[in-house]
């Protein structure tokens, strides 16, 4: 009885903090996305189904659709490149261990927003680096390096690495390496020991990392705002744009909602695997 | 038929470190072959050679013929039992012992159940067969690495201090349950270990190592009874080592000698040697009596010195005691008679008896070194 009410004190803080920075404002945008948008940018008195009606606009299914599909791919090659990275770094001992972890982690001491203007200058069309390519003859002179939905994937991918990295290197840290020697003592290749040994032996980090990487994609804005072209937009501008543009809340509320419903699936979809995986432990 | 699993000139080196040395000896087809040796002697070293996990700086492995060290380990028929296990924790235990089959893909689904089914059997964990390595205990999950190793049929099975992580009860049943399932399955074992008892227990024969060379090769017996020198007769048991020099020859088969401390004493002659020779003895603590007054008649060839007992332990069957006889420190173990309180009064700290032993019990070492004395097990300092 007492360590249930500890319990309660205990977690009560953060009850708090969830229900007034997280439930309140999510009710509340539901609300609004069923309210008339005011002339003056505000929110009207009544309820209608004007902004969810707009979604019927067909840009907003290719735009869901760009930013479902930019995420995914993003989430894939952030997932390929970091599964090789956290197995070299979770083999690892000692000092340059924690050399490339640092190297993982500087990234993180500039502003994100920063990092992605710098990456402006390098891809600009007078910059270095399409310069160099092209008097190399690698790419022609009418390639763009900005701009284009190739910027976008490939920032996004920069961006969101450390956070597959991470959670992968924590798991394969944990990972008994003596395994493999294991599998391939059974007869497992060296590829089929790590796909049927090591994946399945960091399977709790990788759908951390999955959730860490495709949930933030989802909500990508700054990226596709600063190297993407008009053509590249995601759901995240289009909230931008209403909500600070247009000045129409409903429209931003509408918005974020289907963003939210989106970004649910994948999280119920990796609640599940790990409780089952808890079930049943490994 | 004696030269299955050889191993021909092998050395491997870990940066200045040499692990293994010019190793040469050969394992015959079905005998279990221990390589027994303190730590970080090589013995595991050369066990995962075989395995496949590393190559040779120099030299090669040959099984049945074939030349194997450049193989990687998935192409070899031999399998390994790990100390710390490494059973799949995401796996069932039938999963485990599947795993092997299942990727050879030589045998179809039922048949690999049906085998998987017979070695959960013939370990005795056909009932835990659904539970994961988590939840079995220690023992168990050493048999599932047993038959995860014997399923694929092995032409080596490599066992890597298999019994080393669990408690002496379990070790010892283990011990024997190993042996039976030799008996059942006829494959040659390559057993490594640091416990002189496990060897001497269950192999065929031993090879002691030391800092990458191996010292001897042999029967248990024969190791025990006649080690080449001083480490592996101190490694192999505790002992006694008596340092004297030849006197005068007294037949064919001894000679007596002057010890340190001890006066002239009847030896054995091991080997032939010259008046003047610098000799050790080493004397097994068990070919030794222990008596309050001087045996009378001293028997033919039967060695007795004076001494006082400093330390003694009583470890149930037996007892052992530290006899102290000027410089020398005598280890005696005396078995108990059939009943404790015995007609005799007990010997006890500070008592002065007789240390009695025949000459033919004494094994003339080949070589000595001073420092494997270390190796002895000495009283407690502290008392």
């Amino acid at each position: 009885m007492i360590r249930r009410k500890n319990e309660a004190i205990l977690t009560a803080p953060t009850l708090l903090w969830l229900i007034l920075f997280f439930v309140v404002p999510s009710i509340a945008m539901v609300v609004i996305s069923f309210r008339p948008a005011s002339i003056y940018g505000g929110v009207g008195e009544g309820w209608t189904l004007d902004a969810w009606r707009a979604l019927g606009n067909p840009n907003y299914p290719i735009i869901l659709w760009r930013t479902i599909w930019l995420s995914l791919v993003t989430t894939v090659i952030c997932l390929a490149l970091a599964l090789p990275i956290a197995f070299v770094l979770g083999r690892m001992q000692g000092k340059w261990r924690a050399i490339l972890l640092m190297i993982v982690i500087v990234p993180f001491w500039t502003n994100f927003v920063i990092r992605v203007a710098a990456w402006r200058i390098l891809l600009h069309p007078e910059g270095m680096l399409r310069q160099g390519l092209i008097s190399l003859g690698i790419i022609s002179p009418d390639t763009l390096l900005l701009y284009n939905e190739g910027a976008v994937l490939m920032v996004m991918v920069y961006t969101y690495l450390p956070f597959a990295i991470l959670p992968l290197y924590a798991a394969a840290e944990r990972f008994d390496y003596s395994l493999l020697e294991a599998a391939r003592d059974l007869g497992a290749s060296g590829f089929t020991a790590v796909t049927r040994v090591f994946i399945p032996g960091i399977s709790r980090g990788l759908l951390t990392a999955l959730a860490l990487v495709f949930i933030p994609a989802l909500g990508s804005y700054v990226i596709p705002d600063l190297v993407g072209g008009p053509g590249d937009e995601m759901i995240g501008n289009k909230i931008a744009q209403r909500t600070l543009g247009d000045r129409n809340l409903p429209q931003a509320a509408t918005l974020s909602v289907a963003l939210l419903v989106i970004t649910l699936i994948p999280m119920i979809v990796v609640y599940y695997l790990n409780r089952r995986e808890r079930t049943h432990p490994a | 038929m004696s030269d299955f699993l050889v191993f021909e000139n092998v050395t491997k080196r870990f940066g200045d470190f040499v692990a293994v040395s010019n190793a040469s000896f050969s394992v015959a087809k079905g005998e279990i072959f221990s390589l027994l040796g303190p730590s970080g002697c090589g013995k595991t070293t050369l066990l995962r050679l075989v395995a496949g996990f590393m190559a040779p700086d120099e030299g090669r492995i040959l099984l049945n013929g074939r030349d194997i060290t450049e193989l990687p380990p998935e192409k070899r028929p031999v399998n390994t039992v790990f100390q710390n296990y490494a059973l799949f924790p995401h796996l069932t235990l039938r999963q485990n012992v599947a795993f092997g089959p299942e990727l050879a893909k030589k045998l179809s689904r039922a048949e690999i159940d049906a085998e998987v089914e017979r070695m959960l059997d013939l370990v005795d964990l056909a009932s835990h067969a659904d539970k994961k390595p988590s939840q079995i205990s220690g023992g168990q999950k050493q048999r599932v690495a047993i038959a995860r190793a014997l399923i694929n049929k092995p032409e080596v099975l490599l066992l890597d201090e298999p019994l080393a992580a669990l408690d002496l009860k379990l070790r010892q049943r283990l011990l024997v349950e190993l042996e039976d399932l030799h008996e059942e399955v006829g494959i040659t074992f390559l057993y490594v270990t640091h416990d002189q008892g496990e060897a001497m227990g269950i192999s065929d024969r031993i090879a002691v190592m030391r800092a990458g060379k191996i010292e001897q090769i042999g029967a248990p017996a024969s190791i025990y009874e006649t080690p080449v020198n001083s480490f592996v007769a101190a490694f192999i048991g505790d002992t006694n080592f008596l340092s004297g020099i030849a006197a005068d020859e007294v037949d064919r088969e001894h000679h007596n000698a002057a010890f340190d401390d001890l006066g002239e004493l009847r030896v054995y002659k091991d080997r032939p040697i010259r008046r003047g020779d610098r000799l050790t003895l080493s004397l097994s603590p068990e070919k030794i009596a222990l008596s309050r007054a001087r045996p009378e008649p001293l028997a033919e060839n039967r060695n007795a010195v004076k001494g006082v007992i400093e330390d003694m332990i009583y470890l149930g069957s037996m007892t052992r005691f530290w006899v102290r006889c000027g410089e020398q420190l005598f280890m005696v173990e005396s078995q108990h008679g059939r009943f404790f309180l015995d007609d005799e009064k007990p010997l006890q700290w500070g008592d002065e008896a007789w240390v009695c032993w025949h000459a033919n019990d004494g094994y003339m070492l080949e070589n000595f070194s001073e420092e494997d004395r270390q190796l002895l097990s000495l009283p407690d300092e502290d008392e």
